[in-house]
């Protein structure tokens, strides 16, 4: 039994006083200070979501209040204003019923379609009614801002009242236009509303397809509730190929059982083999170390994931992402040739995440132990290190590293959480290497 | 002064910033992106914890994770509440994320951590969640959710918000 360390924080203004003397048996280890997480799972709350055409929609929801504003126009279908001329674009089902002055009345003043002293309306026939591209483009918003749209490369939708028609962009149409139509007639919206064009292409950034697969991606595992987490580092563990990241990172964490699957960068539930990229395959058991962690403890919080078939894997490399956020351009790598064999040494180390990309920031302390709650379950973490880099939700797992020169790098761990409101926390290679034995992590022709 | 809550002192005047509260919204190109955190109730009592969760009630999809910090009213201004106890426990947190979708919410997360009590008086919970626009070639932003909630002295007897 150790007797943990502590150390003496309070504020007494509106806030927290003492807790009991926390005691943590660990077979073997330094005495460091103990964490903990506030996370658990109990039963679901009720939702009162407000349903998209609802009477009262939300206020940033423009085109919805202007289907209401609009009510009393005859078979109003949207309108714009041409700065150019200062004319005054209206259409309608019904240009025999609507006149222009009905329409300045209505729209003038409308911050959009606002018309000058000098200003003209001019009345257009439109083959559909704002209020109808309306429901169809909410249709259309629940479809394909789901994993749809991923599929389908979309980068846009909106009503567009220049053509009476939603606009729908689309990273390649040429490839993607047919499968969008095809599910808009699902949805019953009418071929003809619906205008495709090239839209503005995504900034390439790890939260993308990526093969091979390398440090730093995204990757995301249970379908159902869509956690996202980070590569740790492509390795072979076992004579298996695949990759570690953070074993909260799975259903079931720190030792619990294997098979969970990873899709790179998103999987859907309607086609689980797309993307499906590993599986996961060893994470060591946690040990008893006494009744602050009752489902036990472990010196890292990491898992190792095998390859699905024949998925390509750079074994050795980590994506050189940008600094703050995760823009990557697919072929700026870094290079492990070297692991750290020792404690964390003082001094920079960097990490790449799918949220937070690229961010760096001194190692801070080493060997601290942590509890942290995961699934209703508590958990320790012994021996853990902290570094001032920067991360953020879905950054777990990601690797952290030191350059050593150009773009080669020595692997230091693997990121997996923050002290609240402080400090990055990893698990040291060392660890690593202690739970797992014989990982092989640097790239080709380096002896790691 | 700390008092229940039926006895109720300046401490437990309504402190500003409601309307900083409720569903938090943002407009994207392409689509409304709103938050809100629901708590199981807005009374607690000494030893107390609550539970809470992140709610998209927009039109597009959010990224959260367990981040989350607490501030007190003392008064005069809202202030972040440590997370350390006096014991020296520092919560720590995990850092995957947790990508919701329109109606969709996180786990519960549960306040104050344990090894921590907490004394009375108006609290309120703060967690963002960001718009993810790279994915459209739009800029990310960020939203911030609040709810306020009281802890007294005595054990909670009114549970309605």
């Amino acid at each position: 039994m150790i007797v943990l360390s502590r150390r003496r924080s309070l504020s007494r203004t509106c806030t927290a006083a003492a807790a009991s003397v926390l005691a943590l048996a660990i077979p073997a280890g330094p005495v460091h200070a103990l964490n903990t997480d506030a996370a658990a799972t109990h039963p679901a709350l009720e939702i009162d979501y407000q349903p998209l055409g609802a009477a009262n929609p939300p206020a940033a929801d423009r085109d919805a209040w202007k289907v209401i504003r609009t009510a009393s126009l005859p078979g109003f279908g949207g309108s714009y204003l041409d700065r150019a001329t200062n004319v005054l674009h209206v259409w309608t089902t019904q240009p025999s019923r609507l006149s222009r002055q009905q329409a300045a009345d209505v729209l003038v003043g409308d911050d959009q379609d606002r018309v000058g002293a000098n200003g003209r309306v001019q009345v257009h026939r439109a083959d559909y009614t704002f209020a109808e591209l309306k429901t169809w483009s909410d249709r259309l918003l629940r479809k394909l801002f789901s994993d749809d749209g991923m599929a389908l490369g979309l980068t846009w939708k909106d009503i567009d009242e220049r053509s009476n028609s939603i606009e729908v962009g689309l990273e390649d149409p040429s490839r993607k236009a047919g499968q969008l139509l095809a599910t808009t007639t699902a949805l019953g919206i009418p071929q003809e509303a619906i205008t495709v064009v090239k839209g503005s292409p995504a900034v390439p950034d790890l939260q993308q397809v990526r093969r091979p697969l390398v440090g730093g991606l995204q990757i995301l595992w249970d379908l159902g509730h869509k956690f996202v987490c980070s590569i740790g580092f492509p390795a072979q563990v076992g004579g298996e190929t695949g990759f570690m990241t953070a074993s909260h990172c799975s259903e079931r964490p720190y030792g619990g059982s294997v098979g969970d699957g990873y899709w790179q960068p998103t999987g859907t539930l309607a086609d689980p083999s797309q993307n499906l990229v590993a599986s996961k395959y060893l994470d060591p058991p946690a040990f008893a170390c006494g009744s602050q962690a009752p489902a036990g403890c472990r010196f890292s919080d990491t898992l190792f994931a095998k390859r699905e078939g024949s998925v390509s894997v750079s074994r050795g490399f980590i994506a050189n992402a940008s600094f703050g956020v995760p823009n990557w351009n697919g072929s700026s790598r870094y290079r492990i040739t070297d692991v750290e064999p020792s404690d964390p040494q003082p001094g920079e180390v960097r990490k790449v995440g799918r949220t937070t990309g690229q961010t760096f920031g001194d190692v801070l302390n080493l060997c601290r132990d942590f509890l942290v709650e995961v699934n209703g379950g508590k958990f320790g973490l012994i021996c853990q290190d902290t570094a001032a880099y920067f991360s953020q939700g879905g950054d777990s797992g990601a690797p952290v590293f030191r350059v050593t020169s150009g773009s080669d790098v020595q692997l230091v761990g693997i990121h997996w959480g923050r002290i609240v409101g402080g400090e990055a926390i990893f698990s040291a290679w060392v660890n690593i290497e202690f739970e797992y034995g014989s990982v092989i992590v640097c790239a080709p022709g380096f002896a790691c | 002064m700390e008092v229940g809550i039926s006895g109720l002192s300046s401490e437990f005047d309504e402190p500003p910033g409601l309307d900083q509260e409720g569903v938090a919204r943002l407009s994207t190109p392409v689509g409304e992106a709103a938050i809100e955190i629901a708590l199981d109730q807005r009374l607690f009592g000494p030893n107390e914890r609550l539970s809470f969760r992140l709610m998209n009630r927009g039109q597009v999809e959010l990224l959260t994770g367990r981040a989350f910090h607490v501030e007190c009213w003392n008064r005069q201004a809202w202030i972040v509440v440590p997370a350390s106890s006096a014991e020296g426990l520092v919560p720590a947190i995990t850092d995957e994320g947790w990508l919701l979708e329109p109606g969709g919410n996180t786990q519960t997360q549960r306040w104050p951590f344990p090894g921590m009590t907490v004394g009375t008086g108006w609290y309120r919970i703060v967690k963002p969640a960001r718009f993810e626009g790279s994915r459209h070639g739009l800029p990310n932003q960020k939203l911030l959710a609040r709810a306020r909630f009281r802890v007294g002295s005595e054990p909670r007897s009114d549970p309605s918000p």
